[in-house]
């Protein structure tokens, strides 16, 4: 019964199909079909005969950037295209349209992304002091020191007790925070300066305790102490108080490789933000200190860790900097220890949780790092 | 009405039965190509995206996802172009050939991401495809041949235009653009499971990879 | 009208095979492309360009093939070690892998059939070959778990383990009872490199608590001695007379021949030197702790340290003390 019926429908087909016209339509639509089967098959044979890619088409085939194959496996698997490592600085893969796809497939050109400048403003009094030891062409701002009464003025603090946060194995990495008051907007309701947001307790020091903690997820032991210095010191000698406390800690820990002075920068959101897999980051930079007569190993690692994040995670980081001045010290401890940086991490208008997922894309990055230095060990 | 519904999409397939044919062996012309194309590719361009597709994997599993708000928009985006495009090439006599090459680019992308999967993590890279390819492509392939049938068709009625006088022209353009917003409701959804129901499906074989 | 409803059910039929075909094909022509082509599957992770070939005698073909030796490497820890296992411990498998190769090819030692090793597990080390392979994991395991094999052997390319600028007799086996045993009280020789070290990762294995039942009559027979023993006179008839450090048995009396620990095991087939044993009615029963010699490297131990974030070198170093990791080519020089 089903046999008859289809048959019927296929002679009914036929007759719609009895005009010249039509007739016409339906050979150009076959012989299309033909002469790309055809086509197909003589790439295809090509591509299979010849192993060591001899052929032609083989040949275009290997030329295909890694960038549009991943797109095509992006435009399958979902979430997979805002994952895939890109270009160094910006997404510059097609995002839409199957016509720039296939003019990027062939000429690896991008009609929707010419490639911009960085540009951005300058703080015209830090420009002088910092030299970017990468590409990026946007130094940190200047650390802002509130005007207000409670900075200027040295205040009893409350004692903190030193907690060295010791986890099983040898600690490899030290973390602390001369500046440990900095802290973010949103965590202080009520204020809106940026040159204010400091906090006694939900400050800066939490951003690296999350960064201990996803080390240690990663079973690296790192230590981190929480001391008051922003109370007791001022720009003349902060740093020379939490010297101390570094000697201290890299005299009973001569495993430590890497000291991160972790601050809080002082740019706008629009400077310290970066949209990392979609979420929102609040970016990284290096900051090396130029008095420091050692200052080129300094330098050497803050490049290692810049390029290391713009390989796993490009855009998060906004460079390494070198820092000189002549009016105040720029040493910041650097010379305790040929991997001893500052780290910026975000600035006053970025969230506490913008800056933790920082922290855990960080620990990848470290983590990346001791591996192949072990690795490196071996041989 | 959906009674009456069912039988217009009946008799709208049987009419173009045999454009449906012709569509579908274009798109797994594309399968198969695609398919062809991963076994051929260079060692160092496999090894970049096994590389990539790991890294992949370990992100789904640490759970570095982007919001699946972005993800379900980006979709809907990328899917609603597509579609778009089939509806404008339908309406022009010209856009016939670029119908074709866009139904089979999208067999092609099939192809070679399961193809890639399963060559280069075995059966659990076939599972991987099964639970993050194939959901939203089973609305959005099938979505997709209908439009471009629908495209097509509508081309070809065209051209039929200049010759025969009894076509009702506005009344098949409206058929038609109610036939793609119909479609591009069915990709919205689509996207939803894109953004939605692909992590957790993945997060269910990453640990895995 | 119902022809109409008829008719376009093959079309719904085309779209539903088309989605079958859009995840069968790739699947199915990746899973034929690999068959014929393997070879692209393994070289995409860069074969090295070795000029160290070794002749293998394969026991099952009776034949002697010459393979070059990252290849024979990736056939050992595929043979020797779960794939399942982590990187780091297939990595120290790899390397305990290639040094017993390259020891072997260093100090032409060779077996009677003029290569330089057999793929025998009781020998030195087992070797399978990818057809073996592909028929014990099935076509489409074959590939992924041939690619993590691949990565853990490329990744210590060249690498061996060497004392006094030799390399070393690299000892492996499957799990240990906690401690590893000193070479001299297994094998009689006493090697600086392979001493007793804890291996308490080992303890949680399925090995502490193994059981081997033997009829008695067998036991006897196996043994070659007259049936001797019974359930009322054990405590006399068995004896051990002497035990290592490491609570493992160097030599017992059974019905008045007295044999070494090992040769025991070996003759009744027990899982490890660690025994007790218990006759009850016609059946003796040991229980044993561990696995496999106890010599050297315990492959559960490398498991256990690899999860717990250790690398492959450490886990060599923990298991073979003193040894150090060099590139074949310089041992060889000397
Ligand atoms: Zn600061």
């Amino acid at each position: 019964m089903n046999r008859q019926l289809r048959h019927r429908q296929f002679r009914t087909m036929m007759v719609n199909m009895g005009t010249r016209k039509m007739q016409l339509t339906v050979i150009t639509m076959s012989l299309m079909l033909a002469v790309l089967v055809v086509l197909l098959s003589a790439v295809a044979v090509q591509l299979m005969a010849s192993r060591s890619g001899n052929s032609f088409s083989a040949r275009m085939l290997h030329s295909v950037s890694h960038q549009s194959l991943n797109s095509i496996m992006g435009s399958e698997i979902p979430l997979y295209a805002s994952t895939a490592p890109a270009r160094p600085g910006k997404n510059t893969e097609p995002r839409s349209g199957v016509v720039s796809m296939l003019f990027y497939l062939l000429t690896d050109i991008n009609v929707e992304h010419p490639e911009t400048m960085l540009g951005g403003s300058i703080a015209a009094m830090a420009v002088a002091d910092f030299e970017p030891l990468t590409d990026f062409k946007e130094p940190p701002g200047p650390d802002q020191l509130p005007e207000t009464p409670d900075r200027a003025v040295p205040q009893p603090s409350e004692p903190k007790e030193k907690e060295p946060v010791q986890t099983d194995g040898k600690p490899l990495v030290y973390i602390y925070h001369t500046h440990n008051r900095e802290s973010f907007l949103p965590e202080m309701p009520g204020v809106t300066e940026p040159n204010k947001a400091y906090h006694k307790d939900r400050n800066i020091e939490l951003v690296g305790e999350r960064l201990l903690r996803s080390l240690k997820d990663k079973n690296i032991s790192a230590i981190q102490t929480k001391e008051e210095y922003w109370y007791k010191g001022n720009v003349k000698n902060e740093y020379d108080l939490s010297r101390k406390t570094a000697q201290e800690v890299l005299a009973q820990n001569s495993s430590i490789s890497m000291i991160f002075d972790i601050h809080r920068d002082s740019l706008p959101r629009d400077k310290t933000t970066a949209k990392i897999f979609g979420k929102e980051a609040a970016r990284v930079s290096f900051i090396v200190g130029g008095s420091n007569p050692n200052y080129g190993k300094n330098e050497e690692f803050a490049k290692k860790l810049h390029n290391k994040l713009q390989k796993m995670y490009p855009g998060l980081s906004r460079g390494a900097f070198t820092k000189r001045s002549e009016d105040y010290d720029t040493k910041y401890n650097q010379d305790l220890h040929p991997n001893s940086i500052i780290i910026e991490i975000g600035g006053p208008e970025n969230t506490l949780e913008e800056a933790y997922y920082t922290a855990d894309l960080l620990s990848h990055v470290v983590a990346e790092l001791i591996r192949e230095d072990l690795k490196a060990k071996k041989q | 009405m959906v009674r009456s519904m069912k039988l217009a999409a009946a008799r709208y397939m049987q009419e173009n039965a045999k454009l449906f044919v012709y569509t579908i062996i274009l798109f797994i012309v594309g399968v198969l190509f695609g398919a062809i194309v991963v076994n051929a590719l260079a060692n160092g361009q496999k090894a970049d995206l096994f590389t990539y597709l790991r890294g992949f994997f370990g992100l789904v599993n640490d759970n570095h996802l982007p919001d699946s708000a972005y993800v379900t928009w980006h979709s809907i985006a990328t899917n609603l172009k597509m579609l778009g495009l089939i509806w404008i090439l339908g309406l022009s006599i010209i856009g016939l050939p670029l119908i074709v090459v866009l139904i089979f680019l999208k067999g092609f992308t099939i192809g070679f991401t399961v193809g890639f999967l399963v060559e280069n993590f075995a059966s659990k890279g076939l599972m991987f495809a099964v639970l993050a390819v194939l959901p939203q492509n089973l609305i959005i392939v099938p979505s997709l041949i209908i439009a471009g049938v629908a495209g097509t068709a509508f081309s070809l009625m065209l051209v039929r235009s200049r010759f025969t006088q009894n076509i009702p022209l506005y009344q098949k353009f409206l058929s038609y653009t109610g036939l793609v917003l119909v479609l591009a409701v069915f990709m919205i959804v689509a996207s939803f499971v894109e953004g939605y129901v692909s992590p957790l499906l993945m997060k269910m074989i990453t640990p895995h990879l | 009208m119902r022809s109409a409803t008829a008719t376009y059910k093959p079309i719904i039929g085309m779209l539903v095979i088309t989605l079958v075909l859009m995840i069968a094909i790739p699947a199915g022509l990746a899973g034929l492309l690999s068959k014929t082509g393997s070879r692209n599957g393994e070289s995409r992770l860069q074969a090295a360009p070795d000029d160290m070939k070794i002749k293998i005698y394969l026991k099952e073909q009776k034949q002697v093939v010459e393979l070059p030796l990252e290849e024979y490497v990736k056939g050992v820890v595929a043979a020797e070690m779960p794939v399942t296992f982590s990187m780091e411990a297939l990595k120290a498998q790899a390397i305990a892998a290639r040094t017993n190769a390259v020891r072997r090819i260093q100090k032409n030692l060779l077996t009677p059939e003029g290569a330089h090793i057999t793929d025998d597990h009781r020998d030195v080390q087992a070797y399978s070959s990818d057809e073996k392979l592909k028929k014990r994991w099935g076509v489409f395991e074959y590939q992924f778990n041939l690619n993590k094999i691949a990565q853990a052997v490329n990744e210590t390319r060249g690498q061996i383990l060497s004392y006094n600028g030799e390399p070393i007799d690299a000892l492996f086996f499957s799990a240990s009872n906690g401690k590893t045993e000193n070479s001299q009280d297994y094998w009689g020789r006493p090697l600086p490199y392979l001493r007793s070290v804890d291996s308490p990762w080992d303890k949680q294995t399925k090995y502490m608590e193994g059981t081997k039942s033997i009829p008695l009559e067998e036991f006897h027979r196996l043994l070659g001695i007259p049936s001797a023993v019974t359930a009322a006179n054990q405590n006399q008839t068995i004896q051990v007379l002497e035990t290592s450090a490491t609570n493992r048995v160097k030599k017992i009396r059974v019905a008045g021949i007295t044999i070494t620990g090992p040769q025991f095991r070996e003759t009744l087939g027990l899982a490890s030197t660690d025994f007790s044993w218990k006759v009850e009615g016609s059946t003796i029963t040991f229980t044993t702790r561990g696995n496999g010699h106890g010599v050297g490297m315990s492959q559960y131990g490398a498991e256990g340290m690899a999860k717990e974030g250790k690398q492959a070198h450490e886990i060599l170093s923990h298991f073979y003390q003193g040894a150090t990791l060099t590139p074949y080519q310089t041992a060889m020089k000397e």
